[in-house]
């Protein structure tokens, strides 16, 4: 290992521990200037937002039209990517919440960041669902709210239950959040207000709350931010189980399968910790947090995304042989349509990247050299897309009756709009990156404290 | 402005805390508050605080949630819009055991980060122990124990800690 240790000073006192920590992470927020390469990346990423703006812009002024999808294809780029985005979205909850109830202490360093993460990405995938409905001006038509017509939503539909669940997801995953930074805040409030900084202290201080580490606090605290963990953790499964299930209660041959929900959970798990992996691993090494976000973070969570990913391509197994078991002529043609018809190039780039290229995570040296494991994780990255692009696309272009095939092919403006979401997410990851303390100094703190006492490396 | 808020003592680390509040309590004061960077175990009950009581409001909020969105789903279903889709029986509960879940979650995460900021009076933006220069210097690193002004806190803390408390001004 070649990581960057703390220096000795940081093992034999407490204080120079947290020192060292709140340099390199409220440092990061209140004393770092202005770099070159954090206006430039956030330059490219304003710009696709700003592409994003004008996307939905034209679709507002003309309407769907503007995408390639047709009748049979209706789910286009814009499902696809809905899809992406909330899978990318679910490690963050994965690793905030279930690793917190599984006492997984690893995960101190990285959950703040990868929470924020689950937040942009679930602000990505929510605008798709919207912009797709044709008539966004009624998306209120979605919720039960008393209506002149006596209508009500149609409670036995999973693109129904979806709007409570991403709805749910979102408000959660917020409240989960700003609890979480509520004490750190505190920090960044009180550390620029000793510097002599007051705007920024009166700034964080309202957000902040008023927070002062009070026992009294703490006891309430603990206990809430416990359960809200305790509830994001079911959430999260039952999330994307119920995205899955907007397919397979359809008849459409390759969704009509009851394998969708665990099979689309895995794929969300192992393509948001792909995610985690391309975020962290260039910020760890600009923001020299290398002693917090250690070789073993990025190990494990290669890790994860080779258990995962694993539990993926077996779907793919099951999807092959369930296709030949049922002897449903439609479901092989499927099968084989994926393989060799005209979407097959897309079809084998995934194969290549979920199944091939994701045998590279089993070498120890690749999950060790971080510049190998963000190329893995980035075509881990493109082959989820590439994955529900299959499971959309293909299934819908040709169904039962060949009178009714088509083809689709993406607009400019589908990639227009799919560039811009990557823009959105970006643009508030480079925002957060400035603005809010990476890692939770308060979590942390304890950490490294319990792990000094315990005679290990802080 | 003359007042005085408390005394309030440094300490360098979680059980120096604990034990300082644990000496105080055993010589009679009990202490206004502590404040430390992270939860102290122990620490409430050397306070005197009880055991939170949110994870059951949040459990009250959470069936609030579900019995709401159960019972809004059958009036509608079954009541105010009734519907035959495919001959399926108008109450098919099954259905609408999602959208329960996700509504006892939303309205147990609500009700307990809501909760949360209430029974902590928070946003209180300033509050005495702010007075102390400590205190914002060691910006949420320190580790505090705030007693009551009293004779007897002030021969408490002369007594064992001379030199690391302040009175804290009102």
């Amino acid at each position: 290992m070649n990581e960057r240790q703390p220096s000795p000073a940081a093992v034999t006192d407490e204080r120079p521990v947290f020192a060292a920590l709140d340099d390199a992470v409220a440092g990061a927020v209140l004393e770092r200037p202005l770099r070159r390469g954090w206006l430039f990346g956030f330059a490219v990423a304003f710009g696709l937002l700003m592409l994003l703006l004008v996307s939905v812009g034209w679709l507002f002024t003309k309407g769907v039209g503007i995408w390639g999808i047709n009748i049979p294809a209706g789910w286009g780029f814009a499902i696809i990517n809905f899809v992406w985005w909330i899978g990318i979205g679910h490690a963050g909850t994965f690793i905030s919440a279930i690793l917190l109830l599984l006492h997984q202490e690893w995960r101190t360093s990285i959950n703040r960041f990868t929470e924020a993460m689950t937040l942009f990405a679930v602000a990505c995938a929510g605008t798709f669902p919207l912009l797709h409905l044709g008539r966004p001006e009624y998306f209120y038509w979605l919720a039960p709210y008393p209506n002149t017509m006596g209508l009500w939503p149609q409670w036995r539909s999973p693109l129904v239950w979806d709007i409570f669940a991403v709805s749910t997801y979102a408000t959660v995953s917020l409240v989960f959040w700003y609890v979480g930074l509520v004490p750190d805040l505190g920090v960044l409030r009180d550390r620029a207000f000793s510097r002599g900084k007051l705007i920024r202290a009166r700034l964080f201080g309202i957000f902040a709350l008023g927070w002062r580490g009070s026992a009294r606090h703490w006891e309430h605290y603990q206990r809430v931010y416990l359960i809200l963990g305790g509830l994001a953790a079911p959430l999260v499964i039952s999330v994307h189980s119920i995205v899955g299930m907007d397919f397979a209660v359809s008849v459409v041959p390759g969704w009509h399968s009851t394998i969708f929900p665990p099979f689309f959970v895995a794929g969300a798990i192992y393509s948001g910790f792909a995610m985690v992996l391309t975020l962290l691993i260039p910020v760890r090494s600009a923001y020299r947090l290398q002693p917090y976000i250690t070789a073993a973070h990025l190990d494990k969570a290669a890790k994860v995304m080779l258990a995962t990913g694993t539990m993926v391509w077996f779907g793919y197994y099951c999807e092959l042989f369930m296709s030949w078991y049922s002897g449903d002529q439609f479901e092989r043609f499927l099968a084989w349509n994926r393989a060799a018809g005209p979407y097959a190039p897309a079809y084998w780039a995934l194969m290549i990247c979920n199944v091939l290229i994701l045998q590279a995570l089993w070498f120890h040296w690749v999950r060790a050299t971080p510049v190998v494991l963000f190329v893995v994780a980035i075509f881990c990255n493109i082959g989820m897309w590439l994955e529900r692009y299959v499971i959309i696309v293909v299934s819908l272009h040709r169904d039962f009756l060949p009178s009714s095939w088509g083809m689709y092919y993406p607009t400019i403006w589908d990639w227009t709009t799919f560039l811009g979401t990557l823009g959105l997410f970006f643009t508030l990851i480079f925002l957060f990156i400035r603005l809010v303390p990476m890692i939770s100094l308060s979590e942390m703190r304890e950490y490294l404290l319990e792990q000094r006492r315990k005679g290990g490396d802080p | 402005m003359n007042g005085i808020h408390g005394l309030l003592l440094q300490v360098d680390g979680p059980e120096e805390l604990l034990v300082a509040a644990k000496q105080a309590a055993a010589s009679g004061i009990t202490p206004l508050d502590a404040f430390s960077p992270f939860p102290v175990e122990d620490l409430t009950d050397a306070l005197g605080v009880a055991p939170s009581r949110l994870p059951w409001w949040m459990l009250a909020c959470g069936v609030t949630g579900a019995v709401t969105a159960f019972g809004v789903m059958t009036f509608a279903a079954v009541v105010h819009y009734p519907f035959n889709a495919g001959g399926r029986p108008y109450f098919s509960w099954p259905t609408m055991v999602p959208i329960t879940f996700e509504l006892a979650i939303l309205f147990a995460a609500l009700g307990g980060a809501i909760a949360l900021a209430v029974v902590n009076g928070l946003p209180r933006l300033h509050h005495p122990v702010f007075n102390d220069r400590r205190f914002s210097a060691a910006a949420q690193a320190g580790f505090f124990l705030l007693l009551p002004d009293s004779a007897a806190a002030r021969a408490f803390l002369d007594a064992g800690y001379a030199g690391a408390w302040k009175e804290v001004a009102e």
